[in-house]
């Protein structure tokens, strides 16, 4: 650190300190809590020993995905488990871990007998019905190769990774679902990290590239090799082919962590974000001929506002400003801004995390997993961040930085401003852990989100409303028929109580994570939408009107609303 | 950086009383440390220095003379032989704060953060009041990710000294480190009112300012501080930004070429005024830029830390 006044100059006038005015702090109504042990759930992230002398003990894994295997209606939670040096060199590391939700708030563990059995180095997830059999699958990345699990139904998953053609190739991070070509079946982006034998790592502090402010720690990832992105295209067969090359991914053999897919501009193909670790991120642009182009540096979003290469991880699109258009938000390290780029509507972003008020107060946070939602149903997507530390080293001095850090939320104050409520929201989000994952759902069906965040060498926590707004709410579930059953990346449009909103389904995101396939929109005080507008992949679009809010309304393509259901009473509010 | 060589009356009160009667043992080496001070403040070391040594051969238990050879022998670049002299000084009477004080000032100077704090806080142990050793203690602990002891260093000068300057740039900057920007603009603006003179709180300022849209507040001070300092790449960067932001593309586009023709390797500058190019819709020179961004990372990425963070308010 550089302190670079050198000369003390004794002067006699003095003014007196005037006090920078404070922004009059939004009282948050929306209170959380951490109800995993409650709700059942038993799972503890294995991640390496306690130092983090290794790149891969310490960046995670600790994907989690919402999905309803079993399309009871509840979305239930699938969380990646890694494993240690040992476990990993004897083939004896931990599972991963499915849990069923119950319906009631609790959850039951059904890994076993689920054919989830894969074990190794695990990552990342991401959900999504690859084959259109109407149920959903699961993509899990791992070093050393991934897997890809087919829903049997009944509870069951077949590994079909090979049949598939989806071995992976490195160290698997994160990866999402997403029709690129629009044929009606999911293609697949698997975001590779560094091209590395993980038994022939550097010592802490052994070279320049093993240090972080001078202190010793991991080697990496810069002096690593990266490892290149894949491309799956789906063939709509069961099987897949690699097309990273043609298409033209990550010849810059970048850092890849987070993956988010998403129409930023508007032309009716599906784009991709990659959250770098240390290289610039790319936002590949989808030339709609099987072709991308990374226009991350001239879309403003490769680097930081002033062009400088970040430690990108968790990304989320998300229309904050309610535009229409969509906005991103993506973790960065310590010491760091964290980006909210501002879609400009002309193929460019603006980052604006200064002006939204996150820049300092997420300053020293290093930020994994991130997420828009809207916690409090007003219509305005929030932004969480799940924070945590790479370096326990950082304990040692006090930097303000620590290993464990509370996790982060802003309300959106409407007006491009955040306000950080985190500590007046409740004690879940008071909580000091190395969070990694993050992925938001309403599990509970009761109208407002709730998230799991996984904790390095820690219980996960799932955070549920203790106490919320009265804002109305909708869920939307869509099913393609000529698109992917799926429906990711269907445009939703919905119009109510003079406010336009706008977001796409998406599988993946986040950091490693996938949220719940349902669409989550809050109403503010409107009682009724006045307008859903669906934009199918296939092109396809579809008017409701004069829908009732506190529902959970599914939508199919072709059909309109073919099923609704009330929102449940939250019985423990 | 500041030595301090204040006199010290030793208890010579019986000399003083009887100096006309009787030589006071005191007196013949407190001229010489008078002598050697005025050198040392005239600017004249080397006299100084032989002064110094001529009178330690005369006296050579007396801690000050050692202490002024020091600071003599640090002025004069003998940084192992000024450690030696600060050392014996030290040695000689262990309960005068100044030499530890000065001390630490020659591992300061050579980035010897752990040994200069040891000094310091033993100075400041001695003398709990010395503002200015609060202040060079709470840089050494900045330096080592001690930020938190360091804040407090600065907050204790200012309350013992409240009038001494730059130690609200010293803990503006501590607290932009934390992310604090409110704090931080607060410090930096005192520090302004009081050393409308010192060039760095008017772009650390600048850029809070920017970053929250004051777009008029960051433009000031920025033009403030290229009056003070026309060479300095930092507010013809900020300056370029604002430009770029009010949607003076033309002198935004001035401002950056006058900040990459000081500093060639400017990769903000260079980025900037490809986004600047792009508004203008000169996509080749835009395309030029971002290569030259890319070029320049790829360089840093060589020589930097395993990570991309760690980076300076």
């Amino acid at each position: 650190m550089k302190s670079p006044v050198t000369k003390i100059i004794i002067i006699l006038a003095l003014v007196a300190a005037s006090v920078a005015a404070q922004r009059p702090a939004v009282a948050p109504t929306d209170q959380f809590v951490e109800v995993s042990q409650q709700a059942g759930i038993q799972f503890e992230l294995t991640s390496g020993g306690p130092e983090k002398r290794y790149i891969i003990e310490a960046k995670g894994g600790g994907g989690i995905a919402w999905v309803d295997y079993d399309d009871d209606g509840f979305p239930d939670l699938f969380f990646v488990n890694g494993s240690t040096f040992e476990d990993w060199r004897r083939g004896t590391s931990p599972r991963s871990r499915l849990y069923h939700n119950n319906g009631n708030g609790t959850f039951t563990d059904v890994s076993a007998g689920s054919g989830l059995d894969r074990t190794g180095w695990g990552m990342g997830v991401c959900a999504a019905d690859y084959d259109n059999d109407g149920n959903p699958d699961l993509h899990v990345t791992y070093y050393g190769g991934n897997v890809l699990y087919r829903n049997l139904g009944g509870g069951r998953f077949l590994d079909v990774t090979k049949r598939a053609g989806v071995p992976g190739r490195g160290w698997g991070m994160g990866c999402a679902f997403g029709d690129y070509d629009n044929d009606g079946f999911l293609d697949l982006y698997v975001a590779n990290y560094v091209d590395v034998d993980i038994t022939q790592l550097g010592e802490p502090g052994s070279l320049l590239n093993c240090t972080y402010r001078g202190i010793a720690t991991f080697c990496g990832p810069r002096g690593l090799k990266g490892g290149r992105d894949v491309l799956y295209h789906n063939n709509g067969d069961g099987t897949f082919t690699d097309v990273t090359e043609r298409a033209g991914i990550d010849p810059g053999l970048y850092f890849g962590l987070g993956v988010v897919m998403g129409d930023y501009n508007r032309d009716g193909r599906l784009d991709i974000y990659v959250a770098n670790d240390s290289t610039p991120s790319a936002l590949y642009q989808n030339n709609g001929d099987g072709t991308f182009a990374d226009v991350g540096p001239q879309s403003g979003t490769a680097y930081s506002a002033d062009g400088q290469e970040q430690a990108g991880m968790g990304v989320e699109f998300g229309d904050y400003d309610n535009d229409g258009w969509l906005d991103l938000v993506k973790g960065n390290f310590s010491d760091d801004t964290k980006n909210l780029y501002r879609n400009n509507r002309n193929g460019t972003f603006t980052d604006q995390t200064y002006f939204a008020g996150i820049g300092g107060t997420a300053w020293l946070f290093t930020t994994f997993g991130a997420e828009f939602l809207d916690y409090d149903n007003d219509g305005w997507k929030d932004i969480l961040l799940a924070n945590g530390q790479t370096f326990p080293q950082m304990d040692k001095y006090p930097t303000g930085i620590t290993y464990a850090e509370r996790n982060m939320l802003f309300h959106n104050l409407r007006n491009g401003k955040f306000d950080e409520v985190g500590l007046r929201s409740g004690p879940a989000l008071a909580l000091k852990k190395v969070s990694r994952g993050l992925a938001t759902a309403d599990y509970d069906n009761d109208g407002d989100l709730e998230f799991a965040i996984s904790n390095m060498n820690a219980s996960p926590n799932l955070i549920r409303h203790e106490r919320k707004s009265v804002n109305h709410s909708i869920l939307l579930k869509l099913i393609g028929t000529k698109s992917n059953k799926s429906g990711i990346g269907a445009k939703v449009r919905v119009v109510a109580g003079g406010l336009t909103q706008f977001d796409e389904v998406r599988s993946g995101g986040s950091y490693l994570s996938s949220p719940d396939a349902r669409l989550h929109f809050g109403l503010g005080a409107a009682t009724r939408a006045d307008r859903i507008e669906i934009e199918w992949p296939s092109e396809t679009r579809e008017i409701v009107t004069d829908v009732t809010t506190d529902q959970i309304v599914v939508l199919k393509e072709g059909s309109g609303i073919v099923g609704r259901s009330s929102l449940l009473k939250p019985s423990r509010n | 950086m500041l030595f301090r060589t204040a006199f010290r009356p030793r208890a010579c009160l019986f000399a003083i009383l009887l100096r006309v009667l009787l030589p006071c043992p005191g007196t013949a080496q407190d001229a010489a440390a008078e002598r050697i001070r005025a050198a040392i403040q005239a600017g004249t070391v080397d006299l100084a220095i032989g002064d110094a040594r001529q009178a330690l051969a005369q006296f050579p238990q007396s801690s000050e003379l050692h202490q002024l050879l020091g600071v003599a022998l640090f002025k004069q670049g003998l940084n192992a032989e000024a450690r030696e002299a600060l050392r014996r000084a030290i040695e000689l009477d262990s309960k005068d704060p100044q030499n530890y004080y000065n001390l630490a000032l020659v591992e300061l100077s050579e980035k010897k953060y752990p040994e200069a704090t040891r000094l310091l806080e033993a100075a400041v142990r001695l003398d709990p009041g010395d503002a200015l050793a609060r202040v060079m203690l709470g840089r050494a602990y900045h330096n080592q990710n001690q930020t938190i002891p360091a804040i407090e260093q600065f907050r204790q000068a200012l309350r013992l000294a409240p009038q001494l300057p730059l130690v609200h740039y010293h803990l503006g900057y501590a607290f932009q480190s934390q992310g604090n920007l409110p704090a931080a603009i607060a410090e930096y603006e005192q520090e302004i009112r009081l050393n409308p003179g010192f060039f760095e709180p008017y772009y650390l300022a600048g850029n809070i300012q920017l970053g929250r849209g004051k777009l008029a507040d960051a433009e000031g001070l920025f033009r403030k501080g290229i009056g003070l300092r026309p060479e300095a790449v930092q507010t013809h960067y900020g300056l370029a930004r604002v430009l770029q932001a009010k949607g003076d593309l033309a002198g935004a586009e001035a401002e950056l070429k006058r900040v990459i023709e000081l500093r060639p390797a400017h990769v903000e500058a260079h980025y900037t005024l490809a986004r600047v190019y792009q508004q203008l819709d000169r996509k080749d020179e835009a395309a030029r830029e971002f290569k030259i961004v890319s070029e320049i990372h790829a360089l840093e990425a060589r020589s930097s830390s395993g990570i991309a963070g760690g980076r300076e308010p």
